[in-house]
């Protein structure tokens, strides 16, 4: 029998995550603990998730299984939980038993056939900034609305976010001094869409440092530990901008 | 899986399309992969089953595109078009990532775009905004984008279609244009060769009839003629019994219903695709009025089928002013035999008109209401009631045709529209 327990609020940052990209996932189950792969329609943003069985409170998992469920119904789930909770998933047949203190709730799985998990693309980039996460939330929202496109800049001096319209233009600077660690040499720059960006640091709310990884015309690699512990790691993957 | 899931053509050399389509197709997107756009989109307008989805998606591999499909036809709104469609065709693709020239790498299908923006309410997932947004993806995009859709003239008169339709190739799906001609021919032997191998490997026998017409029957839908087949399978012990179960509706446009009208020489295949059709009686009518005198060629002996068309007019009428319902049919019948009064029938292709008579009527309650409008706002200046201030309307007709600069200030003042002068 599969059956897991886990904080709500990190199961409320996975669902949140999952939701900036896709609708309907597959969870996967093994031996190691919780794995979830997910693609937006558009090819454009991608997350990678692994939450290893020590991040879970119990972790009863037999044989190694995928659960399809619909992000949506996910997010009713934990709607009527608080973020002090404990949240236990018991898998019943075609339906998921969630235990939430004095409440039970079961909603179907979905099935596995229909939702496809995506095959995670071989990325690496040398040049890297690490940076906390207030930072670059204010950066965002600075930039929102302003434009479809948010262009990254880094130097070994400096990393800076900036969106520009025909009438407004927002920019984020950081000097070396303000960021924990920037490996770069010479000068990157690419642009990635804004409003994911945007969806994606709104919905991690326990990370404080996240690395991001890019060259020019080049995805975007950001990578996050995050978690009540802090010990689930994430990716999340941008596609570049094409420039005429 | 259905067979014609399960036997979707997965190379170019399976695709039952004509070799023109074909080479249309293949050079529009080897274009986008040279950096030499002509035209950003593609449109492919045609019957359904014919293989515009499977052909894009066949056709976009090999060249090498990751293929974008937005066709879940509930939730196609501007958003949704913005999140999925625009950024397709902006942002590179994460699963192309590894080749290393950097151009376009997706292609995005936008399936059935013709009946994506329907709905005004939200709550079916319907927005006016639709085909704009759509225009504006095709003019911006950095991928190729390719539109597919059943009914092209439809499609036509939508506004802000001329915003896509400038942008893109237009392209008439269909097997073949002419039936008995070398390349119907050819085509049917395609597709004859294809349900052999499929029944091949499923193990099912099916008679040389009900193939035949199967195919006759539902061509060029090859998805209808599969699934035709496919309900025949559980008969195959008894090949012979199966011609009983032919009899399947599907509902004809006001095209194919004239065109039957006037070409068929079967007067109970014309009745019974007027049984199917999704338009009323009047307009059945009024489209024959219309197209009659382009089909009929000796002009002179035009009174013979106008005299029946009339009689069916008039039984409609009278079949409410007199409110003998069971007559309701009669009308229709009757001008479905008009394609028989016809005395030689103009044999060349033709294309059906829109009734100009129904034209007509929507311009003028436009009008109307343009006149109404202008007299709203008259009254409100003057401190009349509508109907008061409408009666004066006149003399702002006169103003216009004597006085411009007076009325050009007047028209200012009262910030009329330039439908609201035109009405005047």
């Amino acid at each position: 029998m599969t059956r897991i327990v886990m904080p709500v609020k990190n199961l409320k940052e996975i669902t949140d995550l999952l939701n900036t990209v896709t609708t309907e996932v597959k969870l996967k189950l093994t031996g190691k603990g919780m794995e979830v792969r997910a693609v937006d329609p558009a090819h454009v943003a991608m997350i990678n998730i692994d939450a290893p069985k020590e991040s879970f409170v119990e972790y009863g998992v037999d044989n190694e299984e995928e659960l399809a469920v619909d992000v949506e119904r996910l997010k009713n789930v934990i709607k009527v939980s608080r973020d002090s909770d404990q949240i236990t998933i018991t898998k019943e047949k075609d339906k998921l038993l969630f235990e939430i203190g004095t409440i039970n709730k079961k909603i179907s799985l979905l099935d596995g056939n229909t939702v496809s998990t995506p095959k995670i693309p071989q990325l690496s980039s040398e040049s890297y900034v690490v940076l906390s996460r207030t930072d670059l939330e204010r950066g965002l929202k600075a930039a929102e609305d302003v434009s479809d496109a948010i262009r990254l800049t880094l130097t070994k001096e400096s990393f800076r976010a900036r969106s520009m319209s025909e009438t407004e233009e927002s920019e984020l600077s950081l000097p070396a001094d303000l960021l924990k660690e920037v490996v770069c040499a010479g000068t990157v720059k690419s642009s990635y869409p804004l409003e994911y960006l945007i969806r994606f640091i709104k919905s991690i709310t326990t990370a404080e440092e996240i690395k991001m990884s890019f060259k020019d015309d080049y995805p975007l690699i950001i990578d996050f530990r995050f978690g009540v512990n802090r010990d689930i790691s994430g990716t999340f993957l941008l596609a570049p901008r094409m420039e005429q | 899986m259905t067979w014609a899931e399960k036997y979707r053509a997965t190379r170019i050399s399976e695709l039952i399309i004509s070799p023109e389509i074909l080479k249309t197709m293949v050079s529009w997107m080897n274009r986008w992969k040279s950096g030499d756009v002509a035209k950003k989109g593609m449109i492919l307008y045609g019957d359904p089953g014919t293989g515009k989805t499977t052909a894009l998606s066949v056709i976009s591999r090999e060249v090498g595109f990751q293929l974008i499909e937005m066709n879940s036809s509930d939730r196609r709104n501007a958003e949704q078009m913005k999140l999925v469609a625009k950024m397709g065709g902006l942002y590179r693709d994460l699963f192309s990532m590894d080749d290393t020239h950097g151009g376009p790498d997706k292609l995005i299908l936008v399936d059935e775009a013709d009946n994506i923006f329907e709905g005004r309410s939200t709550d079916t997932g319907g927005d006016t905004g639709g085909i704009r947004a759509l225009a504006e993806i095709v003019q911006e995009t950095h991928n190729p984008i390719a539109l597919t859709m059943n009914e092209y003239y439809d499609f036509r008169r939508k506004s802000s279609a001329q915003a896509i339709i400038e942008n893109c190739e237009v392209l008439d799906f269909r097997p073949y244009t002419r039936r008995r001609t070398r390349e119907y021919s050819a085509y049917i032997a395609r597709v004859r060769e294809r349900i052999n191998q499929i029944l091949e490997t499923e193990k099912v026998k099916l008679s040389q009839e009900a193939i035949d017409l199967a195919i006759e029957r539902n061509e060029p839908d090859l998805r209808a003629i599969l699934n035709d087949l496919e309900s025949l399978r559980h008969l195959s012990d008894a090949p012979e019994d199966d011609m009983e179960l032919w009899d399947r509706d599907s509902p004809g446009s006001v095209y194919d219903i004239i065109d039957q009208t006037f070409r068929s020489r079967n007067y109970g295949k014309i009745l019974q695709a007027l049984r199917n059709k999704d338009f009323d009686t009047d307009d059945y009518i009024m489209w024959i009025d219309q197209n009659l005198p382009d089909m009929e060629v000796e002009t002179t002996k035009i009174d013979r089928p106008f005299a029946l068309l009339a009689y069916s007019d008039w039984l409609k009428n009278q079949v409410f002013r007199k409110q003998h319902f069971a007559f309701k049919n009669l009308a229709e019948e009757v001008s479905a035999g008009v394609g028989f009064a016809v005395n030689r029938l103009n044999e060349h292709y033709f294309k059906y008109q829109f009734p100009q008579y129904i034209r007509d009527r929507a311009r003028i309650k436009g009008s109307g209401m343009g006149r109404r409008n202008v007299s709203e706002k008259v009254g409100r200046m003057v401190h009349l009631s509508t109907r008061r201030a409408g009666d004066m309307l006149w003399l702002m007709e006169m103003m216009r045709r004597h006085d411009k600069k007076g009325f050009t200030e007047l028209a200012e003042k009262l910030y009329l529209t330039p439908q609201e002068i035109s009405s005047l």
